[in-house]
C-alpha cells in the first residue's frame, strides 16, 4: 500500500481520458454523418474553445460559475438545516408536507418574468431562481435523510447523556451527509441547466449568453466551444464535490 | 465509593410499572404492572418471547421513556432526570458508523463534558483493557461482530457506570464469540461491582449471567416467575450440573408460561 503512489494518480486520470475519447469519437462520427456546418467536428470546436477562452470566454465562465455557486450556496445554507430539522419533527412535517409537495415540483422557471420584475435583471434574479429550484431538492433530500437515520443510534447516543444539539452534531448531521452530497450532485446538474435558461434573457455576461450570442451569429464553432466550456464547468464542480465527499465521509470509502 | 444516595441496598426499584404506547393511533400495552427490586452489585436477566416489552423496560430504566403508570427508581432517583452512572448497550450495539473506534468510545465522556486530557486518558485505558487498542483508528464496519460488541462495552465502561443495562447484546454473534463475550461481561460485572440488567431470549445466557432470572409473559409483558440462581458465580459454571438443571427448569417454566409444550420446544 505504501509503494505505487504515482500510478494511483494515473489510475484516477484514466477514466477521464476514456470519457474524452468516447465523447470525442462519437461526436466525430456524428459530425461526419450529419455533415452540416451546424455540427462541426470536435477538434475545431476544442480549438475554438481555447482561442475563445483567451478572448473573453473566461470572464463569461467565471460569471456563470459565481452565479451557480451563490445559488447552490444559499439553497444549501437554508435547505440543509431546515430539512434536517423537519426530518426530526414528524408532526410539523406532516403539517408542511402538502405545501412542500405543491411547491417542489412546480416549474419555478415559469416565474422568471415575475422574478425579473421584482428582483431586476441583474444577478440577484438569476441567483434567486436557480437557488429556489435547488433549495427544494436539497430540503427534501435532507429531510428524508434525517428521517432515515436509525432511531437506535439516536437512542443510544441519548443514553450517553446527549443534548438535542449533540444528537444533531454526532448522529443526524453525519448520518445524513452522504445523502446531502447526492442532493448536491443533482443540484449541480439542475443549476447548470437553469443557469443557461436565465442567462438567455437580458444579460450580456455568462456562458449562456455566450452560447446564444454564438448561435445568433451562426458561429457554430464558437457555439460548441461554449458548450465545451459549460461541460467543463459541470465537470469541475462534480470533481470538487467528489473530493470533498471522500474526505468528509471517510467511513463510506473503506 | 457510593456517597449517601440510598438508605437501603436496592439500586433499582420498579413498582407497578405499566407502559402503553401508541402505534398507528391505537394504544398498545407493552408492560403490565411489573415490579421488582435489584440490589447494588446484583445481576438480573430478563427473559421472554419477542414483543414482551423487554426493550421497553430497558428504555424506561435508561430514562429514555416515561412510565405510563407506576414508579421507577435507579440509584434513588427518577431515571428520566438523566443518570450519568447508567450505561445502556442496545441490540445492534448503537455504535456510530461514522466514528472511528476511538471516537465512539470517547463519545460518552465528551458528551458528559470531561476535560479533553481526561477523555484521552480514560479512552486509552479502556481500549487497552478491552484489547481494542490496535483497532482504535478503525471504523465499526471494518470490525467483526465480536469486536464491535467489545467497542460497545468499552464505550459503556469508559464513563465508569455503576448500572449496566444490556438489551440482547450478543444476539448477533456466533456461538463461540457469544460465550467469550458472556465470560467477559461476567468478569467485568464481578470485578467492577456493577449492578447489571440484561435482556435476552437465550435461556443459557440468562442462567449464565443472571443471579436472578425474571421470566416475562407475551405482550403485554408481565412477570410470571422469578428464579434465584445463586450458583452462577461458580467457576466453570457452564460445565456444572447445576447449570444444566437450572436451564431445564427455566426452559420448562418459559414454555409453560408461553403456551408451548416441551415437545414443541424440543
Amino acid at each position: 500500500m505504501t509503494a505505487k503512489r504515482k500510478p494511483a494518480l494515473v489510475d484516477g486520470l484514466i477514466p477521464f481520458a476514456v470519457a474524452a475519447a468516447v465523447l470525442g469519437g462519437g461526436w466525430q462520427l456524428l459530425s461526419w454523418a450529419v455533415h452540416s456546418p451546424a455540427l462541426p467536428p470536435p477538434l475545431p470546436a476544442v480549438w475554438s474553445f481555447f482561442t475563445a477562452f483567451r478572448h473573453g470566454m473566461a470572464t463569461h465562465l467565471a460569471v456563470s460559475t459565481m452565479r451557480v455557486l451563490l445559488s447552490i450556496g444559499w439553497a444549501f445554507v437554508l435547505g440543509v438545516p431546515l430539512g434536517l430539522w423537519l426530518g426530526r419533527q414528524p408532526a410539523l412535517d406532516r403539517l408542511l408536507a402538502p405545501l412542500l409537495y405543491i411547491l417542489y415540483p412546480l416549474p419555478k422557471v415559469a416565474f422568471l418574468p415575475v422574478v425579473i420584475i421584482i428582483l431586476g435583471v441583474g444577478d440577484l434574479s438569476k441567483v434567486f431562481l436557480i437557488g429556489i429550484i435547488v433549495f427544494f431538492q436539497i430540503l427534501v433530500s435532507a429531510r428524508d435523510a434525517a428521517r432515515a437515520v436509525p432511531s437506535q443510534l439516536v437512542d443510544s447516543v441519548r443514553s450517553l447523556g446527549a443534548s438535542e444539539w449533540d444528537i444533531y452534531r454526532h448522529v443526524i448531521i453525519p448520518g445524513s451527509l452522504p445523502d446531502i452530497f447526492t442532493a448536491l450532485r443533482i443540484s449541480v446538474g439542475t443549476a447548470v441547466s437553469v443557469l443557461f435558461l436565465t442567462e438567455t434573457f437580458v444579460t450580456e455576461r455568462g456562458i449562456g449568453y455566450y452560447l446564444i450570442d454564438a448561435w445568433s451569429r451562426l458561429a457554430y464553432k464558437d457555439l460548441f466551444g461554449g458548450i465545451i466550456g459549460m461541460g467543463l464547468l459541470g465537470l469541475v464542480l462534480y470533481v470538487i464535490l467528489d473530493f470533498v465527499e471522500t474526505s468528509a465521509c471517510p467511513w463510506r470509502h473503506l | 465509593m457510593q456517597p449517601n444516595d440510598a438508605e437501603t441496598n436496592a439500586m433499582i426499584r420498579v413498582h407497578d410499572l405499566s407502559v402503553v404506547y401508541r402505534q398507528e393511533d391505537r394504544p398498545v400495552a407493552a408492560l403490565d404492572r411489573v415490579s421488582f427490586e435489584l440490589d447494588r452489585g446484583d445481576s438480573l436477566c430478563i427473559i421472554g418471547p419477542s414483543g414482551c416489552g423487554k426493550t421497553t423496560l430497558m428504555y424506561v430504566l435508561a430514562g429514555l421513556l416515561a412510565p405510563t403508570a407506576g414508579s421507577v427508581e435507579v440509584g434513588g432517583q427518577d431515571p428520566r432526570r438523566g443518570r450519568a452512572a447508567t450505561s445502556l448497550i442496545l441490540q445492534d450495539y448503537g455504535l456510530l458508523p461514522w466514528k472511528r473506534v476511538w471516537d465512539n468510545v470517547a463519545l460518552g465522556l465528551q458528551l458528559r463534558h470531561y476535560p479533553p486530557d481526561e477523555v484521552a486518558r480514560r479512552t486509552r485505558t479502556v481500549l487497552e483493557t478491552m484489547g481494542l487498542w490496535e483497532f482504535r483508528r478503525a471504523f465499526p464496519a471494518a470490525l467483526s461482530g465480536g469486536q464491535r460488541q467489545r467497542v460497545a462495552i468499552a464505550r459503556s465502561l469508559a464513563t465508569a457506570p455503576d448500572v449496566l443495562l444490556m438489551d440482547e447484546p450478543f444476539s448477533a454473534l456466533d456461538a463461540l464469540t457469544r460465550e467469550n463475550m458472556q465470560d467477559l461481561v461476567r468478569q467485568i460485572w464481578q470485578h467492577d461491582g456493577l449492578t447489571m440488567v440484561l435482556v435476552t431470549h437465550s435461556i443459557e445466557e440468562a442462567v449464565f449471567l443472571g443471579r436472578h432470572i425474571l421470566v416475562m409473559s407475551p405482550r403485554p409483558g408481565r412477570p410470571v416467575a422469578f428464579i434465584d440462581n445463586p450458583e452462577m458465580t461458580m467457576d466453570a459454571y457452564r460445565q456444572h450440573p447445576v447449570f444444566h438443571q437450572r436451564c431445564s427448569a427455566v426452559r420448562q417454566l418459559f414454555y409453560e408460561q408461553n403456551g408451548h409444550t416441551r415437545a414443541q420446544a424440543g
